[in-house]
């Protein structure tokens, strides 16, 4: 089970203002999918809303393969001008 | 000072060429929006709301239709029914039906200045008396333009389908805080009473345009067969098309964006204001149609950077050694919701460890126009309590502010803000070098005060697409979708001459339209020389084991018996090793030996990093009129490493300059009817030459190891250090801490005579 952290305004928008929760998963694919199964709509903002950062680093692959240890952690993305 | 310190280790990158785009550009012959012209095009003008808050119960556009000479009116009825969705605006992110909305409005003109119908004709100055001819039936709402204001329970609600993002428990009643985010870690309240000093104070700073000086324009043609065209000035060419799409629902395949040369966008022209209009009126009309802003209408209808209201308290012990820090933040996000809550939250006290932290930040709507990217989206603002808050910090202590500084600086290791920590960052090496700067040592002349300001970006990287091709001369071509605006063709062209091992007058760069290229995000959040850099360089290194290849095939070799060296194939075969091959011979050859060669990548790269800075700023302040005057300024910054210093101390210079403007002069100034007094130039005071001197650089390149020449952003951070270091230094002239932005001559005398 990857542990997830979920920041503001995330937590509350998406997820009743859970800011952790494990999820079984195999990579980032699958953890959105299972995320928006349990709260639907978080798919959408994840395309356009929402950065990972796995076991520390920000990663913009989302087939990048998740551990049982993995740590998650779903950021607002930021926009630059 | 300004050299990359290994310039060695490379031929082109770290060097000074020319501008591949220069001689067109100072000669007049570059293309801006304003220069193109399509055959049979018609002038558009757009009506735009006189009242800063007004139901719209009806438009009687009956009469503009039918003076000779116009052939197409529009208004929002003409806008096609959408469903609510967040979809990519620019780096940022916005309801499709707020952003169809702002570009005409349908049932609430929300700020002065809201397109509220539009007419296309054969001359402009038809299309601006048919204008005249329009009748629309306005209901006058209560408007409001203070973020606090608007937090009221009896304000005006700008809109009922927004409720507040990120508030517990989820609000079931609209509200005018569209955004609420916050970040709490260890005990801010123990932490601030235990601490050997405490600062607080309440900052405040202004909504700012972007001041760039083409105006919004685009030309639109939309055929009978559905397919159409869009000419415009952009940051993102791309941008423009899937907004466009989305917004008139079209298939993107169906809308080709061309964009032209932009005369600045500094994060205002991420987006979509004009096309869809354009794009109406041309499919009514069966003819190209050009709608083009006056200034007027630029700071009544586009931009600006949020205006905030930023509470701090900031606590240190004894040493100086920051322990705690409470912030809470409003920006003023204008008629839509933004996205900038976010980064102040990241960017205010990112730059520092502060172990116990609570900050807050909220977006709250206004009747004004909508706010947008700026530079460094969200940060200057929050920077600019932070960064005062510290300078407070380092009087009452009597510490140097550099030091202050270096002793709660963060280095790589460090955990950022949400938690990942920093890679290779080189804020400590920034603070340094400030330190070991003349202008830091220089004594101050009587009357002078110095201030300093940090700060820092995050950075991004984004999807690109590069393609690079080589001629049957040998020449390299590099075909990319991100438009240039600070140099990027001369760092795209540095990059690949660099990796093909060829002179740079060998390469050229063009920006292609989106029909005939891949997708790339848009230029800005310094993204650019970062991300498409890399897929230059990857399509370059692509290209390079083409040219092995085919030099391989023309010595009956195997590729890995060739290796590139100066720009010319070498075989290491035994009994060939004098064998060598430049690139224009595989070149010539090339339809012999497989056909053209080209490379086309198409990556997101991750791996980008922050950039950090520090500035030192010297003022005078006249005593007599409270006019305050820079006389030195300096800034400093970790930009990985420059490919092309000019263009990157160019970055520096201008985000000093807009950043010292947004200090001392920008402000938007209504009356009590809500209306803009101050749509130009003339009366929205930004800094030209004559109000700045030299503004120094120092590139503090610590090279990031993700990229192929260590590049880092670079065009955000320098806008987040100048609006403390300005006003840090105004504070120590008059011995008064000045709280609210800009520091006009009268606020900055009535300051000082205050205190006697």
């Amino acid at each position: 089970m990857a542990q997830v952290s979920i920041l503001s305004p995330l937590s509350s928008e998406f997820f009743g203002g859970e800011d952790s929760i494990e999820i079984d998963a195999c990579s980032l694919f699958e953890l959105v999918s299972a995320l928006d199964r349990r709260n639907p709509g978080f798919a959408d903002a994840a395309d356009v809303r929402v950065a990972f950062a796995v076991d520390d680093v920000l990663t913009t692959d989302w087939a990048t393969p998740l551990s049982r240890d993995s740590n998650v952690m779903l950021v607002p993305r930021v926009g630059g001008g | 000072m300004n050299a990359p310190q290994d310039k060695h280790a490379f031929r082109v990158v770290g060097t000074r060429p020319v501008r591949p785009d220069g001689v067109e550009k100072v000669t007049g012959k570059a293309i801006y929006g304003p220069d193109f012209v399509a055959p049979g095009m018609l002038h558009a003008a757009i009506l735009r709301s006189p009242h800063p808050h007004a139901r719209i119960q009806g438009i009687d556009t009956r009469k503009a239709a039918a003076l000779p000479g116009v052939k197409a009116v529009v208004t929002g009825a003409d806008f096609p029914s959408l469903q609510s969705v967040v979809v990519a605006a620019g780096e940022s992110s916005s309801d499709i039906i707020h952003l169809s909305r702002n570009c005409m409005a349908l049932e609430k003109a929300l700020y002065e200045g809201h397109a509220v119908a539009a007419v296309a004709a054969t001359t402009l100055q038809i299309a601006e008396e048919a204008l005249g001819l329009i009748d629309v039936d306005y209901a006058v709402l209560p408007h409001v333009l203070d973020p606090e204001d608007a937090m009221r329970a009896d304000a005006p609600l700008l809109h009922d389908d927004v409720f507040t993002k990120g508030a517990e428990p989820k609000p079931d009643t609209p509200s005018n805080v569209a955004m609420y985010v916050t970040l709490n870690r260890g005990d801010v309240g123990a932490a601030l009473e235990n601490a050997a000093v405490v600062v607080s104070g309440r900052y405040t700073c202004q909504p700012v345009h972007q001041g760039y000086i083409e105006p919004h324009v685009c030309v639109a043609s939309w055929n009978a067969d559905d397919q159409a065209q869009i000419w415009v000035s952009s940051q993102g060419a791309f941008s423009v098309r899937s907004l466009t799409a989305s917004i008139l629902t079209m298939s993107q395949a169906d809308i080709r964006v061309t964009p032209l040369e932009i005369g600045g966008g500094f994060g205002g022209k991420t987006g979509v204001y004009l096309e869809p209009v354009a794009m109406l009126l041309s499919r009514k009309a069966g003819r190209p149609v050009r709608i083009a802003m006056s200034r007027s209408e630029v700071f009544r209808a586009t931009g600006p950077a949020p205006g905030a209201i930023v509470d701090i308290k900031l606590g240190a012990a004894a040493d100086g050694t920051l322990v705690g820090a409470e912030i809470d933040f409003k920006y003023n996000a204008g008629a839509y919701p933004g996205n900038s809550a976010h980064s102040g939250i990241v960017c205010s006290i990112g730059h520092y460890r502060v172990e116990n932290a609570r900050i807050s930040g909220m977006e709250v709507l206004c009747n004004r126009p909508a706010s947008k990217a700026y530079r460094a989206p969200g940060a200057p603002q929050v920077a600019f309590a932070v960064e005062s808050a510290l300078d407070e910090i380092a009087l009452k202590l009597g510490i140097d502010p550099l030091d202050l500084r270096l002793k709660n600086a963060v280095k790589p290791g460090d955990p950022q803000p949400m938690g990942p920590a920093y890679g290779e960052i080189g804020y400590i090496e920034c603070l340094e070098a400030a330190k070991a700067h003349p202008h830091w040592k220089a004594p101050l002349p009587a009357g002078h005060a110095r201030g300093i300001g940090g700060g820092f970006w995050g950075n991004y990287g984004g999807p690109s697409t590069a393609v690079v091709s080589i001629t049957e001369d040998g020449s390299a071509l590099v075909t990319t979708g991100s438009p240039d605006i600070g140099g990027s063709r001369a760092a795209m062209a540095m990059m690949a001459a660099e990796s093909l091992q060829l002179p740079y007058e060998r390469v050229r760069v063009t920006i292609a339209d989106t029909s005939s290229i891949g997708y790339s995000m848009v230029t800005g959040g310094s993204r650019t020389t970062f991300a498409t850099g890399k897929a230059v360089v990857d399509a370059a290194v692509a290209v390079i084991g083409t040219l092995k290849e085919r030099a391989a095939r023309m010595w009956n070799v195997e590729a890995g018996q060739v290796e590139w060296r100066d720009g010319e194939a070498i075989c290491l075969a035994d009994g060939k090793t004098d064998q060598r091959l430049k690139i224009g011979q595989i070149a010539a050859k090339a339809a012999f030996s497989g056909g053209p060669i080209s490379a086309e990548v198409a990556i997101n790269p991750g791996g980008y990093l922050p950039g950090f800075g520090v500035h030192i700023c010297d003022v005078e302040v006249d005593a007599e009129t409270g006019q305050t005057f820079v006389r030195r300024y300096t800034a400093i910054q970790d930009v990985g490493r420059a490919i092309h210093p000019d263009y990157v101390e160019g970055q520096l210079q201008g985000g000093a300059a807009q950043g010292i403007g947004w200090a001392l002069n920008e402000a938007y100034v209504y009356d009590a009817a809500g209306l803009l007094d101050n749509a130009g130039f003339l009366d929205y005071r930004m800094p030209v030459c004559s109000d700045l001197p030299m503004i120094d650089t120092v590139l503090v390149e610590k090279p990031n190891p993700a990229h192929p020449y260590g590049v880092k952003g670079v065009g955000e951070t320098p806008i987040v250090p100048p609006l403390a270091a300005v006003g840090n230094a105004v504070s120590r002239a008059i011995g008064v801490r000045m709280h609210d932005l800009p520091l006009t001559p009268d606020q900055v005398y009535r300051a000082a005579r205050r205190k006697g």
